[in-house]
């Protein structure tokens, strides 16, 4: 085929593509006008939250509600309106949860849509009986769901109820649960978020439990589905943060007291700032300091019979906020060397309260001990990886704080003398 | 059913343009052999659609291969 | 456009041929292997891809020792002139049924990803087609423009993946890399395994591309070859130590598309989030090169064999085969999952590296050299059938359906 032949047919070829790609455009549109992936955004449900109970009338395994946000009303309110709640629930039973989402499809008029669910709330009940493992499953595996969403557990209230409090501070409640969380953590660090990653991450070689933070609601437990719950002051009933709970296998065991779940941030080195309590040493009356910055490094030693001697290093950056107490000089740098001895000792009986709790009352790893070992002496853990359970409580611990207090706020001598 | 026709229409469709593009006497060879390719995808893609039992290449290869390749993967995955 | 435009005279330069290299390499390596990895060496996976680093340019050196011997002919041509014609028709016909199955099963690799992570639920074969469309479209264009496209997505490729490594810095904890030989130096060594298998045992398409690199840049092939493959293993390695660190091996030998998930925890102060979906365009975009090379493979590699003087009606023909067979190839998960991390090292490796081995040791005792030029026979030219230093016109000789003589 030669260049002259060709030249001369150009034309033609050119009329014969077009007409080509006019008819192709055509044949297109009919397959581009049923896009399979196609959803429209008011075709949508948007699911904030998910709870999870057990089913009371014990036929099914579990009943989920979920937390779904109504757009109309969500604007109405800020408009300071009448509108009504801006989220609702809806629950279902099954056996699991994939089962229960689609059959809640009886009872909503759009699709169900997960990809900016924040939260799981567990309840008790579910926690204790079927553990939260299997739960997480279908938030890992499926693609829409994204595996940094919270997990929390509730405590003496169940999720589906949890989910059905209006809240004050923020129109959506999951919000408000969600950056309650953050909060206490800035603020007494009682409690730290803990993300489904978290949780598939403990399944691996260390054999740490978990631990999730719990929620509860103080007031009047019978009000607050409603808005006239927030249109009080107070509100009659609020969701509040309780204590971390620990967990054995998945299964929860119990709660932890206040200075304990503490002493579980301290030694998770999850503080980010915090209050300690200290009493005056020469008078009646206690004094505060302010923490900063908290660190914990673990170094894992060997004993003379091969078994792990764990050593918690913990350091404490902070200073001096409140002072009720007369004689308290904070001018004097004697004083506040003994600040931060007394400082560290407090921080040490905190931790080292918690350690007993976990090693001997409940005998559960949840501080990522096992994990330490793993780390930084593994030929001990290969011995003793198959018996951690019984080796967990009889590990030889010793805790060392050391505190620094920098200052103490914005005035030097105290007013109270 | 609607697949299938459809997808025999594309490849006639196609099986046009290669012997209309490809029509001179220089050109048969390329003609015959693009056309036999497009006839065995074709035969292919019709027997997967009726399901019929369409004999599958990596099956070829894995008992073609297995004396060499299954001790090589049973050492590997030994201890996993 | 001429019928034999794009084919023959293609030229591309050295760093050109090196790019795509390094783009194949990654193409659909990048996607699946740190699994297969991870699964076997876990926290010591990166070990493995170090480990495996000079494996790398060892194959190049065969491939470009043949190139040394037979500079203008491809596989399938040389394999013709050291084997006899018989005995190089069946070997290049193994190469065929190679290059099929790889075409095909990068085509369902990156359906399988875009169907579970971005559009469940459209048909499979609607994304394949829509693939192939592009992909016949690269190969009809020829080498030249592959080779141009795949700089340009080399640039977006680095660029990517530098963004990746940059923001995922805060989440990268150390300690998921330790114990660091937990089990001995056993594990990353099996961990070696999967990655012989791809992409070290497909750089033989490599072998079709080397002619089409033009004669002023042969010289600075082996550099930058070298280079290519020095690239190539640090990214790999950087990736996979990234891998673990941010996500940790377990969760990294758990699941499928793990770069993907890596980008699922890019996380800047809230902001830059959710930006997932640009690192699977790069993604599709290195393994649309891929898929174009071993359709150029394939379909230059069969004509060849048949003495065809284009080939070019064989492109649409061979994607009517490749979508179907991409579909066929995998039962499901787990068949998918034993071939890919079991058979396809050995299968790919024999064709790879021990049959292009064979043909280089044949040749060194036989003495076969051969530089006459294989390439597609030219348009009758009106230089009357020589070129200015006298050789004949490139393949002039060819259109009686003779052999290229001995230049």
């Amino acid at each position: 085929m030669s260049g002259i032949k060709s030249r001369m047919r150009l034309p033609e070829i050119k009329k014969m593509g077009r007409k080509a790609i006019f008819l192709w455009a055509v044949c297109m549109l009919m397959l581009l006008s049923g896009c399979w992936d196609l959803r429209y955004l008011d075709k949508l449900g948007v699911v904030l939250a998910m709870g999870v109970d057990d089913d009371p009338s014990g036929k099914q395994k579990l009943r989920l509600t979920v937390q779904v946000v109504l757009p109309q009303n969500v604007a109405a309110e800020s408009k300071g309106g009448t509108g009504g709640t801006p989220v609702t629930t809806f629950t279902e039973t099954g056996d699991t949860i994939f089962e229960a989402i689609r059959k809640m499809s009886a009872k909503t008029s759009r699709r169900l849509f997960f990809s900016h669910t924040q939260m799981l709330i567990i309840g008790e009940k579910m926690a204790r009986k079927g553990g939260i493992i299997p739960l997480v499953d279908l938030i890992e595996r499926n693609p829409d769901i994204r595996t940094d969403i919270s997990v929390v557990v509730t405590r003496g209230v169940r999720a589906e109820r949890l989910l059905q409090m209006t809240t004050q501070m923020e129109s959506i409640p999951v919000n408000q649960f969600h950056e309650m969380i953050d909060v206490n953590q800035e603020a007494y660090a009682m409690n730290y978020a803990v993300l489904v990653k978290d949780l598939t991450k403990l399944t691996g070689k260390g054999k740490q439990q978990a631990v999730l933070p719990s929620f509860r609601i103080v007031g009047d437990k019978a009000a607050g589905k409603s808005v006239d719950n927030v249109k009080t002051i107070p509100a009659e009933a609020i969701p509040a943060l309780s204590t971390m709970a620990v967990f054995r296998d998945g299964k929860l065991v119990d709660y932890l007291k206040p200075k304990e779940s503490r002493g579980l941030a301290w030694l998770q080195n999850k503080v980010k700032s915090t209050v300690i309590k200290l009493a005056c040493p020469e008078s009646k009356g206690n004094l505060i300091v302010e923490v900063h910055e908290a660190s914990i490094q673990y170094k894992i030693k060997q004993s003379k019979d091969g078994m792990p001697v764990v050593q918690a290093k913990l350091e404490v950056t902070g200073s001096i906020q409140e002072i009720m107490c007369p004689g308290i000089d904070v001018m004097d740098e004697q004083v506040l060397n003994e600040i931060e001895e007394l400082t560290s000792q407090a921080v040490k009986k905190e931790a080292e309260e918690t350690i007993r709790k976990m090693q001997k009352k409940w005998r559960v790893d949840a501080l990522g001990w096992g994990k330490e070992v793993y780390l930084q002496q593994p030929e001990v853990w290969k011995r003793i990886e198959k018996d951690w359970e019984t080796v967990f409580p009889e590990v030889q611990h010793e805790v060392v704080c050391k505190t620094k207090i920098s200052g103490s706020g914005v005035r030097g001598e105290s007013i109270v003398k | 059913m609607l697949a299938i026709i459809i997808m025999t229409m594309l490849a006639a469709a196609t099986a046009t343009v290669i012997w209309i593009r490809n029509g001179a006497k220089q050109l048969f060879r390329e003609r015959g052999w693009a056309l036999f390719i497009l006839l065995t995808g074709t035969l292919l893609a019709i027997g997967l659609l009726l399901r019929l039992p369409v004999p599958n290449p990596t099956d070829w290869i894995m008992t073609i291969f297995s004396p060499v390749y299954k001790p090589i993967v049973g050492w590997v995955e030994k201890g996993l | 456009m001429s019928k034999f435009a794009g084919m023959n005279n293609a030229q591309i330069t050295s760093s050109q041929c090196a790019k795509l290299l390094f783009l194949f390499a990654l193409g659909s390596a990048v996607l699946i292997l740190p699994t297969a990895i991870t699964a076997i060496a876990k926290q010591d996976a990166w070990l493995s891809v170090l480990l495996v680093g000079p494996f790398n340019y060892f194959i190049l050196i065969v491939f470009l020792a043949l190139a040394d011997r037979f500079p203008n002919m491809s596989l399938a041509q040389y394999a013709e002139k050291v084997l006899g014609v018989w005995a190089g028709k069946v070997l290049t016909l193994t190469y065929l049924l190679l290059f099929l199955l790889l075409s095909a099963l990068v085509l369902r690799n990156i359906s399988d990803f875009i169907g579970l992570s971005v559009l469940p639920r459209t048909p499979v074969w609607f994304v394949d087609v829509t693939f192939m469309i592009v992909v016949i479209y690269g190969v009809f264009l020829g080498i030249e423009t592959i080779a141009r496209t795949g700089e340009i997505l080399f640039g977006w490729v680095m660029f990517v993946f530098i963004i990746i490594l940059v923001s995922l810095f805060n989440q990268f904890d150390f300690h998921n890399l330790e114990p660091f030989l937990y089990e001995g130096i056993v594990r990353p060594l099996k961990g070696i395994y999967p990655v012989l298998g791809f992409p070290i045992g497909e750089f033989v398409f490599i072998t079709m591309i080397f002619p089409l690199v033009s004669k002023q840049d042969r010289a600075k092939l082996r550099k930058s070859l070298k280079l290519s493959v020095l690239l190539l293993v640090s990214t790999s390695v950087l990736l996979i130590v990234f891998l673990i660190g941010v996500m940790g091996a377990e969760e990294v030998s758990r699941s499928p598309f793990s770069v993907y998930d890596l980008a699922k925890n890019i996380n800047i102060e809230e902001i830059l989030v959710r930006v997932e979906i640009l690192v699977a365009m790069v993604w599709v975009g290195t393994v649309f090169i891929k898929l174009a090379l071993c359709v150029y493979a394939l379909t230059v590699l069969t004509a060849q064999m048949l003495k065809l003087s284009t080939y070019r009606p064989l492109v649409v023909p061979y994607a009517f085969v490749i979508v179907p067979l991409s579909i066929l190839a995998y039962r499901n998960v787990a068949h998918a999952k034993e071939f890919a991390t079991g058979v396809w090292t050995v299968y790919s490796l024999f064709q790879g590296f021990v049959l292009p081995l064979l043909l280089l040791v044949i040749a060194a005792i036989t003495g076969k050299r051969d530089s006459s030029d294989g390439s597609f026979p030219e348009v009758k030219r009106s230089d009357g059938g020589h070129t200015e230093d006298g050789n004949p016109t490139e393949g002039a000789a060819d259109l009686e359906g003779k052999e290229p003589s001995r230049a």
